[in-house]
């Protein structure tokens, strides 16, 4: 079963060139941002391609890229409403089985929090919530 | 200096030094199995202080009993507790890399994670844990 690492086979030991675009991806595994996604008014919604992700407006829902083992995705619901996180209905690196979170195939975020996917096996994602913050003195 | 590294960043050996040159991929491979590195369908043991966790991310499907590895500065694990009831979690007894001091979980030998809650530790000292529960799970 494949792995977020196995994408990578250009990472073997010894000295070597290293392959700059694998490298590149992995970075933007960790670091990647964007801000300002707009969310679907209808399912499934647009995929959330990085590492820590805004969703703002009115649309509800997005989509969760394919769960592949050690990826981790961030979600900021800065819309104006609870959202919908759906998740990719077929994995190519999981036997084209959909994948799931926390054995569900949609996971939400009440307004005004953030989520973070974690997936520990690939096909599967389980979903972590951030506490509310406290309300202004 | 100590034969075992401090830090995952000691690690990295081929990476300490500015410049363009050839890396040691293994060592950068290493560096992100660190960080991205999986495990699922753990067994913990019956007994203290179980088997050790040697994934970034681990999920634990049944028992009672884990431990940490080797508490070396930089390394982050999470753990997924999904066994159904509470996880003990043991800091290493021995860590070489620390004169063969015993680690602390938040300055204790062990700490609990919840059943069904998600924790990430995070060593932010050479032998010292730090327990983050970053939220309640789904």
């Amino acid at each position: 079963m494949r792995t977020i690492l196995s994408l990578f086979p250009g990472l073997m030991s010894g000295r070597r060139l290293a392959d700059e675009g694998e490298l590149q991806q992995l970075v933007q595994l960790l670091f990647s941002t964007q801000a300002g996604i707009e969310g679907s008014g209808t399912p499934p919604g647009p995929v959330l391609n990085a590492a820590i992700n805004q969703v703002v407006g009115s649309g509800l829902h997005v989509q969760l890229p394919v769960a592949l083992a050690g990826r981790q995705v961030i979600v900021v619901n800065a819309t104006t409403s609870d959202m919908a996180v759906h998740v990719q209905t077929s994995n190519s690196a999981n036997n084209n089985l959909p994948d799931t979170i926390d054995g569900t195939a949609v996971g939400d975020i009440p307004l005004g929090l953030t989520a973070m996917f974690i997936s520990y096996m690939t096909g599967v994602w389980t979903e972590v919530l951030t506490v509310a913050p406290p309300p202004p003195p | 200096m100590s034969q075992y590294p401090v830090s995952v960043m000691d690690k990295l050996l081929s990476l300490q030094e500015t410049g363009k040159r050839l890396v040691d991929a293994g060592e950068l491979y290493e560096a992100f199995d660190a960080i991205f590195g999986a495990q699922a369908g753990i067994t913990a043991a019956g007994v203290a202080p179980g088997p050790v966790l040697t994934s970034a991310i681990n999920q634990i499907t049944a028992g009672t009993f884990v431990t940490l590895p080797s508490a070396i500065a930089g390394l982050r694990v999470t753990v997924v507790n999904s066994t159904g009831s509470i996880l003990a979690i043991s800091a290493t007894k021995v860590n070489p890399a620390n004169g063969g001091l015993p680690d602390q979980i938040n300055g204790s030998p062990s700490d609990v994670q919840q059943s069904g809650a998600i924790a990430q530790y995070l060593c932010y000292a050479l032998g010292q844990w730090l327990q983050l529960a970053p939220g309640s799970t789904e």
